[in-house]
């Protein structure tokens, strides 16, 4: 398998297999508008991703080389967030930090699985919460005054719970 | 012996005690007469009472900075063999202290930080209940879980496909900001109140 240099924002050059690389759809374009040759010895600037975070990437492009392409999104269909593959979900325990950067990553190199998961995990730390337990979770500061959160409380009110 | 009675009291407050002694472990206060200086330093009135003793940002002990530009003139593996040292000589409060101030560097209010349609993505995955409670947490989640096409998206998944009405709900208006944007969320309330 011919192989591509990647290079992180930091100037880290990275050794990746062509087609585990072009799992990332910006990466994928950029080759075939380049017209690289595979034998020569270019190298892919990649300016918005650290090495930390590329390296990420990576690791996570490697184990889903094989995966068969994703369907179409159903929009019909109510989004799950429950299929998280164990290894997956424990690729993802990370700092919230670390995870923010990866969905920014994902994003810019166009990987729709990694997008998707990231935004899961994400979706997932919010579910099931009160809004002060969500303010806890990501250091949010309430920004209302008290009229205000009465408003927004009435407003947002489920009628079921009454 | 002399010393330690005499920082007693002055230091009549347990963990400033402790961290003077933790100071001078680090070889940062090592005879008598710079521990008497504290007592009087910076004090417009000679001596301090101990309450104003108190470390603050602005009334920091004065051997800090000394200790802090000490800190900065290491490299980064001495700083590490310095972090490391110093964790094992505070005792379990002050290491969870530690934990506190660094754990929100940790964190991430992904939803007000990352680009509009990136958070959207993420809301798109919370179902109607969550997306009300997420919208109390503050101003700018209050707007993004109140985007008109997010929630035309729950109206279709709950088969609410009525076209909703233009005027805009009137529950529950308090203090100075807009009522709900959202006609489609409007409809799915409004829905939810008929049920």
């Amino acid at each position: 398998m011919p192989n591509i240099k990647l290079q992180s924002s930091d100037s880290e050059i990275f050794d990746v297999d062509v087609e585990i690389a072009k799992c990332s759809v910006t990466i994928k374009t950029m080759l075939e508008d380049l017209g690289m040759d595979e034998d020569e010895e270019e190298v892919v600037p990649l300016p918005n991703v650290n090495s930390a975070i590329l390296k990420k990437v990576i690791q996570w492009a490697t184990y889903h080389k094989d995966d068969p392409p994703l369907p179409e999104d159903d929009e019909n269909k109510e989004k799950r967030t429950d299929d998280i593959s164990s290894w997956d979900a424990d690729f993802l325990k990370v700092d919230q930090g670390t995870l923010f950067e990866l969905i920014l990553a994902a994003n810019y190199l166009d990987i729709k699985g990694l997008l998707d998961v990231t935004c899961k995990t994400v979706a997932n730390m919010i579910k099931g919460k009160s809004p002060e337990e969500i303010r806890k979770t990501f250091n949010i500061k309430n920004d209302f005054t008290a009229a205000e959160e009465e408003q927004v409380r009435k407003e947002n009110e489920w009628c079921e719970e009454k | 012996m002399q010393v330690l009675k005499q920082v007693n009291v002055i230091y009549h407050d347990q963990i400033q005690f402790r961290l003077h002694l933790q100071l001078r472990a680090l070889g940062h206060i090592s005879t008598p007469s710079q521990l008497l200086t504290v007592s009087s330093a910076g004090s417009p009135l000679g001596r301090r009472t101990p309450r104003s003793l108190i470390p603050t940002r602005d009334n920091p002990p004065p051997e800090l900075q000394q200790w802090l530009s000490q800190f900065q003139r290491w490299s980064h593996a001495e700083r590490l063999l310095a972090v490391d040292r110093l964790i094992e000589h505070c005792e379990p409060t002050q290491v969870r202290h530690m934990m506190k101030v660094i754990e929100p560097q940790f964190q991430r209010d992904f939803i007000s930080l990352l680009p509009r349609e990136l958070a959207l993505q993420v809301l798109s995955y919370l179902d109607p209940k969550d997306l009300l409670r997420a919208a109390q947490t503050c101003r700018s989640w209050r707007f993004l879980c109140d985007d008109n096409l997010l929630w035309k998206e729950k109206c279709r998944q709950a088969q609410i496909l009525t076209e909703p009405r233009t005027d805009r709900p009137r529950r529950g208006r308090a203090g100075n900001m807009p009522p709900i944007a959202s006609p489609w969320k409007a409809a799915y309330m409004r829905q939810h109140i008929v049920k």
